[in-house]
């Protein structure tokens, strides 16, 4: 289900990070969905090979970003099952460097190909 | 100490097996096909309680826990084993479903720290009771999937294109049913119609394609370059209580393990001991020795033929071994290991035979410890 997460639209920008815990092989795609429309204002894909990747700064203006969506796609399989049980898909929302907050998914790794969807609707204060 | 040890021995036997029960024909297949369950190591700590003439030790993945029990003959008898040891990967359990990938690559040796505690009641006398601490870490490991980049980047690629996919279907979908993504987003069941619609469609069987990637690395690489380095101390007790423990022997080992082929392995050990005169009222003194250990076989399958070299510099002795055994995989969780040799005491021209059987315990999939 989706998540609601409130920011200022006269605040700095706002940023989406994501992380992937749990000894997971991971790849993403990060859609940020236009306000009740599919059109999408941005498209990224990546994968959690290195971490200083998984920011993305939205696009400016911040105030421009109310009812936009947020959707993080990953698909998954556990590198070590039998060790590492469990696994968290993060995505938190950052304005400058506070956090806004965040959604997450978290389950059991069950050592086969495994997916998540996380929503995420942004609405201004 | 001795109610102790037979309490742990018969719990963890009981536990093992009401946990297999668990275990699903789904489960099953599922470890069949999956899981890279190499043989679980020896333990260090296990090691230098001496209970096998072999000196060399076993490297192989590092799991959460094991155990190991043995010493179960006496006289031609079956009897409640008197050694047991178990090992647990302190990083692994400390970090757990918190590690990230990027973490793992930087604490890699880390990961494959493993300290073992083990317990003896002493088979000469049957009242002094050993007790054993190990430290043992994995420097190379070519045959743990976790650290192949290109089996990783395999893994990122198909995970990409199924990722893709489904974006496309998903946009697909949302386009013949005229909603948004976020009017799916809000209705829980608008979101799994979508998904299941996103999951009809995909042409490529994704989920069969990564398996087989997993089996396929699985049986190529089981035997691949192996580095381990181990180091135990060993106390003695005058009593079955514990109490006094004065300090018996230290030992250091190291073992490198490389492919022999598709279904072979080669071990070259090398394990050093120091051994205190406190015990037995006579001066410390040193061995070395050198072995090499080859296996053939599969995955959960293997023979093996073993040559050891030691100098035993309080008998002034060079010993020889010859060993053959083989190690098979019992249930999810439970590997045998069986053995048999010759030891020979080049120097005063004597030989005894020596016959040994364990059973060690790792972890089975089913169970979840850290929930």
């Amino acid at each position: 289900m989706i998540k609601t997460i409130k920011f200022n639209p006269n605040g700095e920008d706002l940023k989406v990070s994501f992380k992937f815990e749990g000894l997971i092989v991971a790849s993403y795609s990060y859609t940020l969905w236009e306000t009740n429309s599919n059109n999408r204002v941005v498209y990224e894909k990546g994968n959690n090979q290195n971490p200083d990747d998984d920011s993305y700064v939205l696009p400016p203006p911040v105030a421009s970003c109310d009812g936009r969506m947020i959707q993080l796609r990953t698909e998954f399989k556990a590198l070590d099952p039998e060790n590492v049980k469990q696994y968290t898909i993060t995505a938190e929302v950052f304005q400058g460097d506070q956090s806004l907050g965040k959604d997450e998914d978290a389950g059991d790794n069950t050592g086969k190909s495994q997916s998540s969807l996380i929503y995420i609707l942004l609405s201004k204060q | 100490m001795k109610y102790i040890r037979a309490t742990l021995i018969v719990l963890l036997c009981a536990y093992w097996s009401s946990i297999s029960a668990q275990i699903s024909p789904e489960d099953t297949t599922l470890v069949k096909n999956f899981r890279l369950n190499f043989a679980i190591p020896d333990l260090p700590a296990f090691k230098i309680m001496g209970t096998n003439p072999s000196n060399i030790l076993r490297p192989s993945s590092p799991k959460a826990l094991a155990a190991m029990v043995s010493d179960f003959g006496k006289g031609g008898q079956v009897i409640l084993p008197s050694s047991f040891a178990a090992e647990i990967a302190p990083y692994i359990l400390l970090k757990s479903n918190s590690l990230t990938l990027r973490e793992y690559d930087n604490n890699s040796e880390l990961y494959s720290l493993r300290i073992s505690i083990g317990t003896q009641r002493d088979p000469a006398n049957d009242i002094t009771t050993n007790l054993a601490l190990g430290a043992r870490m994995t420097l190379i490991d070519d045959g743990d999937l976790k650290n192949d980049k290109q089996y990783r980047q395999q893994l990122f690629d198909l995970l990409d294109q199924k990722v893709q996919a489904k974006d496309a279907y998903q946009l697909e979908y949302l386009k013949q049913n005229n909603f948004t993504a976020q009017e799916v987003a809000e209705k829980a069941s608008l979101e799994q119609q979508q998904e299941n619609y996103v999951n009809q469609q995909l042409k490529r069987d994704y989920d069969a394609a990564i398996d087989s990637l997993n089996t396929a690395y699985k049986e190529k690489n089981w035997n691949k370059k192996k580095l381990d380095v181990a180091v135990a101390v060993l106390g003695t007790s005058p009593d079955s209580l514990a109490k006094d423990t004065k300090f018996n022997k230290f030992s250091v080992w190291a073992t490198y393990g490389t492919p022999l082929g598709q279904h072979g392995q080669l071990l070259l050990g090398w394990n050093f001991n120091y051994v205190s005169g406190n015990i037995e009222g006579g001066d410390s003194y040193t061995t070395n020795s050198i072995a090499s250990r080859i296996y053939g076989g599969e995955n959960k399958y293997k023979g093996f033929l073993e040559l050891q070299y030691e100098r035993d510099e309080n008998l002034g002795a060079n010993m020889y071994f010859a060993n053959l055994g083989g190690e098979f995989l019992i249930m999810d969780g439970v590997w045998g290991n069986i053995s048999a040799g010759l030891e020979r005491n080049w120097t005063d021209n004597e030989s005894h035979f020596a016959s040994n059987f364990d059973i060690k315990f790792t972890i089975p999939e089913k169970l979840k410890l850290f929930k």
